[in-house]
Parts: structure tokens; C-alpha cells; sequence
């Protein structure tokens, strides 16, 4: 187990490197740029020029680059070309939110999900199946923006219940952290409890059929038992699997939620970053979700193992 | 986790919540995230509001654009206007406690005139050398008469910023000192900007709250949702079609100010091919913009809440030229205008920065001068993609938003001198040049509105560009905030701001 988690790690270093490239030369192809973004309403080509050289833009894509992972390597991230603010620093305090947030968001989608996915296999066919199903679906369809603004006007503004938005670090006060991270993970969550149910769903219904299956009602389990120790637990594995994916995709930010609820996670600092030609904020940003991501599958992968004996090789 | 733990740590973010209640903060949802904190580099508007927080300047302006003292209490002109003299407000101290004096404006003015990424350096082109006579007194020697100087260092210009905190080799925008009411604590980026009262504030007297906290809120409905919730104080750049959920809204107050910006649709007139048609032929110009209703642009886009205008210059300033009222729209005039030139009406490309404000304003422009014949075909272009053709004249036609200056020589000279740094479209007029020179040159108000007269006259026959409208300012505002004034420059003032009692 140790010596597959190493080699998995140490493949993760090409693909980083691969993906840091791609992300580089993507940017470089963007029209437009940083230092005419960066010259402000009078746009002296003197500053132009300036600001081309200091941040090395007149140089050869390969030079910038190697400039770049160099100081990555050496755990510099840079300095933000728009802010002047060091990347290492709002790379540091927008990722505890956005992991929060995730997280929060997946618990949420778990405890809907699963339970939802279960009533709908068991009840196949049924008013219950459909009840389900519809109202996935709609969690699914609801744009976040809108499912957003609807929650603040209605718990924020109405009702008084949550803070309208904004951001408080846990280690500051704990109960008004959990009093802004409620609602916008509970927007993220209702996406994802929709896929989490859909899949369990699915899942279910399929181990259901197997055969192993008829022979534990055969020999008299009770039902409960059945569902529980044999169906469930197989149908988990495509479950978790997904849903660790699905963790994954979250931690590279949620553009809109996090603009609804102005909190400052990952997706607004990306989405900032490309409009400003911010480049070098851009492609530290990628890089970190891009490593969240590749941990993500590999815990994807050893949960699919610690779930499933058979593959334990 | 125990019960005892758990009530501990509710009671003490019980307690919290309680402590920052007593202390008054404000907290200012904003539009945009400023750039970087130095008077000297930075480009935005919303930096602009931060500053007039942070940093005085040596003169400011009023509500009716006149030049009031600041940190300069008076200042004295020679008889040729080559040379003012200000008189400094006394025991003024920056936020770091380095004593504000001549020698500190010395340093100020040349820092931004030789810094390596200033943008302050066009409009501090005009100053030669900065004198300091004595500690409380300092001279500006202008390379030639240059009356706009005033208005120029009412903004980031004028802003003074600690010599000690300035020096060589400090990031000065990550921890900025200047000398206004409030100090700089603590930036999380693309969230939030705090600030606390300066207790050596030479008007401290007038600053009623004890912190300040700019919150970058993107989104103009989620601003107004989160001050309805009452967790904001002020939200600033209120969408024109959310007034009426303020207005209606007894918890709230708007405060508004006609704006100094203007939107245009420039026309590229000197870029060989570029313009097409339209580029060439003036007749055409007027033509295009006898066919568009402002006031419909105004209504349908903006529900009414800007002023439709025909200048660059807003009527707000004692410079507008009221013997150029905008013309009403005339669609058998300017198919007449069209059929005078020969041939159909051309096609024109406008090329936009792809917001919704501009989106709209170009449709409607679509559909009205398509009524004259006009075939117009829409660019919208994501904005730095945009910005680079502005600036390399590659377009026919650009909708151009303008965030104007409190005198009208910079905004005048730059699009239409000859050697102006907007004027991209390469337009030139000898008689346009001469007009704006002679009215930087004076001080005596009546000749220069005269001058800008005939300036008006000249770009309004020319049309170069055709000016379309000018945003209003709308700030909303808890009604327990007193105090707010908005002046035309849009900036937020915290002087005299105070909690209600």
C-alpha cells in the first residue's frame, strides 16, 4: 500500500510540471496584454515599456517560464502584478475557505444523497422513486447564482437567521464561521447531493440484481441486514469514487457562489487573475487545484480499496 | 468536546460580536478590487475611494468643482501663472508620525514625476522644479502657464505620502502611510481593505467612526442584499435598475452626484482605411448621430438615471457649453445628410468592452441608426483584448468610457490634442489645438470657458467621437450612517461621516 501511494505521488510531479506548461502557454495565446491591463485609464507607453521589462514580458516564452518554476521550486510564488501583494500570502488565506467550503458542500450533498439515493432504488417505480428523482433534477438545474440570492433574501434578508454574506476564519469565532459558511455550501451541496443521488441510485438498483443478493434474502436475512451489509456497501464504491472526484472539482473554486455570498475563495481569484492578465496569480492558483485535484484521486483510489477487498492486491 | 468547552467558546464569540459593536465600524461594499495602494502606480477607481480614506491631498475639491484647501491652506499664483506658492497647513503629521512639511512635498512631486511605473507623470508634465522656501511654504515652477495644476493635485496627484514609508527599496502599496483621517491595517486580497482613525488626524475631530472596512463586492444586487440584511453600511455603485428597491426602502438613504465620466462612440477619423466611410466623411458622423435618441438610450439602458448628453464635459461643470444643446433626433435629416454624400449608408463595426451597460447601449444604438440606413455590426470583445485594439487604433468605431477629471483641459487635450494620449483615433484640427492651448494657458475663467466654447463648437462639428451620455454617481447608505456627501469625482469622503445618534 506505502509503496503504491509513493509511486503515485511521484508520478503526480510530471503531470503538475505538464499541466504547468499547458497552463503558461494557454495564457501567453490570451490577446491582450498585463502591462496595458496593468497602465490604468492613461496608459503612458513609457509605463508600458516599463512594466514589460520588470516583469520580464519582453523576454522568450522559455525564459519567463524558467524564471517562473524557479522561484516556484523554491516556494516563491511571486508577486501579484495588479495587488503587488506576495501570491504565497492570498494563496494561504484563500485556501482554508475554499477547502471549508468544499468540504461543508460535500458532507451536505453525502447526508442528502445517499439516503435519497436509497429510498429511490429501493422504491423503484414508486410515487417516492419519482418524488426523488424530480427534485434532484431540479437541485441539478437551479443556477447557483439564483439559488443563492434566493436563500439570502429569504434566511438573511427576511428572516434575519445568517449574515447576508462575507467571511469569518473559524479560528476567529467559530459560531459566526459556521453562520456564513452555511448557506453557500448548502448552494454547492444541492448540485452535488443531486449526483450523489443519481449515482447511488444507480448503483443500488444494479447490485440489487446480483446474485449474491437473492441468495442472503434466501437464506433468510432480514431485510434490513440485506441492504445495509450487502447492498450498500457495494454500491458505495462508484459513490465514493465520485463524489472524492466531485470534492476535487470543488476545491478549484465556485466563481458564482462565492460571488453571491462574497466569500473569498479560489474561483474569484482565478476568474480576477485571467481578466487583469494576472498571470502569475493565475497559474499558481491552477497548479494548487491541480494538486488538490491529483490528491483527491488518489484518496478516490485507496477508498476504492479500503471498500472494496477484492482489490486489494 | 465538552459542554463547559462549548459554552466557553460561544460565550466568547457572543462577546466578540459585542465588542465590535461598541467600537463603530463602517463597512463599504464596493464594486471592484483596487489595485495596487500607492498614489503614485495606481490605475482604478475604486483605489480612489480607499484613498480619499487614507490619504489627503494638498487641495480638494467641492461640490461644485472649485478648489478648496486641504493640506495647503493657500496658495498664490505669479502674474504670468508659472509659478503658485502654497502655504501648508501647520503640524499636520503623516500616519507614521514623520512631520508633513515643504520638504515632504518636494519629495512627493518627485517621486511621481521619476518613479519608473508612476502614472502620475502626464499630468505632473507641466511642473519644472518643486522650491521648498521654508518649512511650511513650497513652490511649483511651471515649464509654462498651466491653469488645470489645482485641479490636477485635488486627486492622486496632490496625495501625500510618508518620505520615511516611500524610501527606497519598501513596498510602499503593501503597507501605504499618508496623511488622512484613517490609517492602513491589514489587505486580504480580492476581500477586504481595513482601516483605523489616525488619533494625529489634523481634523480628527470630524471623523466619526473608529474603523473602516472596503468589502469587494462584485455584484450591484448582492451589494444592495447584503445592506438590506444590514451587513454593510454603505454600498457604493448602485445599479441604476436597483434605485427603485432603495428609494423604497425606509431603512435606506441614496446619495447621489452627477458624475464627471462620459461615454462615447469614438470614430477612428485618422487611421487611413480603418474608419472606413465613417472615418472620412464628417457628414456621415452627423448623419450617425442624428439617427440616435440619447434620451432613449438613456431611458431603455440606464432606466433614466444618467444625464443624455451630447459633450465631454458634464453639464455639472461651470465649462459646459450651453449654446451646444444636444440635437433631436431627425432620421429624414440624417438620411438627407447620408444621400448629400452618395452612395448607401456604410457599414459600421463597433467594437466594445463586452459589460452589460456597453452591450445594451450598443444594441439600442444597433437598432435606432438602422432606422437611417445604417448597417451596424457589433465587436463586443472581452476587456483586455478590447483595450489593445483601442490602443492600437485597430477599430471603426469604439464605445469609449471616459472617467473624467474635475477641470476640462485633461480630458479635452487627451482625446482631441493633437498629440493627446487617448486620442487614438488620430483625430487632428489646428484650431481645435490652438483653442485648448490658450485656455491651458489662462487662469482668467471667463476666457477659458470661451475657449472651451469654441473647442465644444469644433469637435461637435468635426465629431471625432459623439459623446452619448454621463453616469450619475449612487451611493445607498443605512440611514443610521449621517454625513454622506457625494461631489461629482464620485469619491467617498469620510470627513463629517458619522454614526446617527
Amino acid at each position: 500500500m506505502l509503496s503504491y501511494v509513493l509511486r503515485r505521488l511521484a508520478i503526480a510531479i510530471p503531470t503538475l510540471l505538464l499541466v504547468s506548461i499547458l497552463v503558461f502557454s494557454l495564457l501567453k495565446f490570451l490577446p491582450g496584454d498585463p502591462a496595458i491591463a496593468l497602465a490604468g485609464e492613461e496608459r503612458d507607453p513609457a509605463v508600458i515599456e516599463y512594466l514589460r521589462q520588470k516583469y520580464s514580458l519582453d523576454q522568450p516564452l522559455y525564459v519567463q517560464y524558467g524564471k517562473w518554476l524557479a522561484g516556484i521550486v523554491q516556494g516563491d510564488f511571486g508577486l501579484s502584478i495588479r495587488t503587488r501583494l506576495p501570491i504565497g500570502e492570498m494563496i494561504a488565506q484563500k485556501l482554508p475557505v475554499t477547502i471549508q467550503l468544499s468540504v461543508m458542500a460535500m458532507i451536505l450533498a453525502t447526508l442528502i444523497g445517499i439516503p435519497a439515493g436509497i429510498i429511490a432504488a429501493l422504491k423503484r417505480g414508486t410515487a417516492a422513486d419519482y418524488g426523488v428523482s424530480i427534485i434532484g433534477l431540479a437541485g441539478l438545474s437551479v443556477p447557483s447564482f439564483w439559488l443563492g440570492i434566493m436563500l439570502i433574501l429569504l434566511f438573511a434578508v427576511t428572516l434575519g437567521w445568517f449574515p447576508s454574506g462575507g467571511y469569518v476564519a473559524f479560528f476567529d469565532s467559530p459560531l459566526d464561521n459556521l453562520r456564513h459558511t452555511l448557506l453557500p455550501s448548502l448552494v454547492l451541496g444541492t448540485a452535488a447531493a443531486a449526483i450523489v443521488m443519481r449515482h447511488t441510485r444507480s448503483a443500488m438498483l444494479q447490485v440489487l440484481k446480483q446474485d449474491y443478493v437473492r441468495t442472503a434474502r434466501a437464506k433468510g436475512l432480514k431485510e434490513r441486514i440485506v441492504v445495509v451489509r450487502h447492498v450498500l456497501r457495494n454500491s458505495l464504491v462508484p459513490v465514493v469514487t465520485m463524489s472524492t472526484l466531485h470534492l476535487g472539482e470543488l476545491l478549484s473554486g465556485a466563481v458564482l457562489t462565492e460571488q453571491v455570498f462574497g466569500i473569498p475563495g479560489f474561483g474569484k481569484m482565478i476568474v480576477d487573475g485571467v481578466f487583469s492578465r494576472d498571470y502569475a496569480v493565475v497559474q499558481a492558483v491552477v497548479l494548487c487545484s491541480a494538486a488538490l485535484f491529483l490528491l483527491m484521486n488518489l484518496l478516490a483510489d485507496i477508498a476504492y480499496v479500503i471498500l472494496s477487498p477484492r482489490l486489494r492486491g | 468536546m465538552g459542554t463547559s468547552i462549548k459554552l466557553a467558546m460561544m460565550a466568547t464569540a457572543i462577546a466578540m460580536t459585542f465588542t465590535t459593536a461598541q467600537a463603530a465600524t463602517l463597512r463599504v461594499g464596493m464594486q471592484d478590487d483596487p489595485d495596487a495602494l500607492d498614489p503614485a502606480t495606481s490605475g482604478t477607481y475604486a483605489g480612489r475611494i480607499v484613498f480619499s480614506a487614507m490619504c489627503d491631498k494638498l487641495v480638494d475639491i467641492d461640490a461644485k468643482l472649485e478648489i478648496v484647501p486641504q493640506l495647503a491652506t493657500a496658495w498664490i499664483w505669479n502674474a504670468e501663472g508659472t509659478e503658485v506658492t502654497f502655504t501648508l497647513r501647520d503640524g499636520v503629521k503623516f500616519q507614521d508620525g514623520t512631520p508633513f512639511d515643504a520638504a515632504a512635498v518636494k519629495f512627493n512631486i518627485e517621486r511621481m514625476k521619476s518613479l519608473k511605473d508612476s502614472k502620475r507623470k502626464g499630468e505632473l508634465s507641466p511642473v519644472e522644479t518643486v522650491t521648498v522656501i521654508d518649512a511650511t511654504h513650497v513652490s511649483f515652477k511651471l515649464k509654462s502657464a498651466f491653469a488645470p495644476l489645482l485641479a490636477v493635485l485635488s486627486d492622486r496627484a496632490g496625495m501625500m505620502v510618508s518620505p520615511a514609508a516611500a524610501a527606497e527599496g519598501k513596498e510602499f502599496s503593501a503597507n501605504p502611510v499618508c496623511a488622512g483621517p484613517f490609517k492602513f491595517k491589514e489587505r486580504r486580497a480580492r476581500d477586504v481593505i481595513s482601516l483605523e482613525k489616525f488619533d494625529g488626524y489634523w481634523n480628527a475631530a470630524a471623523i466619526g467612526y473608529d474603523d473602516v472596512q472596503y468589502l469587494y463586492i462584485p455584484d450591484s444586487t448582492v451589494r444592495l442584499s447584503r445592506l438590506q440584511a444590514g451587513d454593510l453600511e454603505i454600498a457604493e455603485r448602485i445599479a441604476p435598475t436597483d434605485l427603485g428597491a432603495v428609494r423604497g426602502n425606509k431603512a435606506l438613504a441614496l446619495h447621489t452626484s452627477p458624475g464627471l465620466a462620459v461615454s462615447h462612440l469614438m470614430i477612428n477619423v485618422g487611421n487611413g482605411e480603418k474608419g472606413g466611410a465613417l472615418g472620412k466623411e464628417p457628414r456621415l458622423r452627423q448623419a450617425l448621430e442624428l439617427s440616435i435618441d440619447r434620451n432613449v438610450i438613456n431611458k431603455v439602458a440606464f432606466a433614466g438615471e444618467f444625464s443624455a448628453d451630447n459633450q465631454m464635459i458634464p453639464p455639472s461643470s461651470i465649462f459646459y457649453d450651453k449654446a451646444h444643446p444636444a440635437p433631436a433626433r431627425d432620421i429624414d435629416k440624417a438620411k438627407a445628410l447620408i444621400e448629400e454624400v452618395g452612395g448607401d449608408a456604410p457599414v459600421v463595426e463597433i467594437t466594445y468592452e463586452n459589460s452589460l451597460a456597453d452591450g445594451r447601449v450598443a444594441q439600442i444604438i444597433q437598432s435606432m441608426a438602422g432606422e437611417a440606413g445604417f448597417q451596424i455590426e457589433l465587436v463586443p470583445l472581452e476587456t483586455a483584448s478590447a483595450v489593445e485594439r483601442y490602443l492600437a487604433g485597430n477599430f471603426q468605431a469604439y464605445i469609449g468610457n471616459w472617467s473624467g477629471r474635475a477641470d476640462p483641459d485633461p480630458t479635452l487635450i487627451s482625446f482631441f490634442g493633437k498629440e493627446g494620449s487617448q486620442n487614438v483615433n488620430k483625430y487632428s484640427n489646428p484650431e481645435m489645438d490652438k483653442a485648448l492651448g490658450e485656455a491651458r494657458a489662462t487662469s482668467d475663467v471667463e476666457k477659458r470657458k470661451a475657449l472651451y466654447g469654441t473647442a465644444t463648437g469644433i469637435y461637435l462639428a468635426d465629431l471625432p467621437t459623439i459623446p452619448l451620455y454621463h453616469p450619475n454617481w449612487f451611493y445607498a447608505a443605512r440611514t443610521d450612517v449621517s454625513g454622506i456627501t457625494v461631489y461629482p469625482d464620485g469619491l467617498l469622503r469620510l470627513t463629517d461621516v458619522k454614526p446617527a445618534k
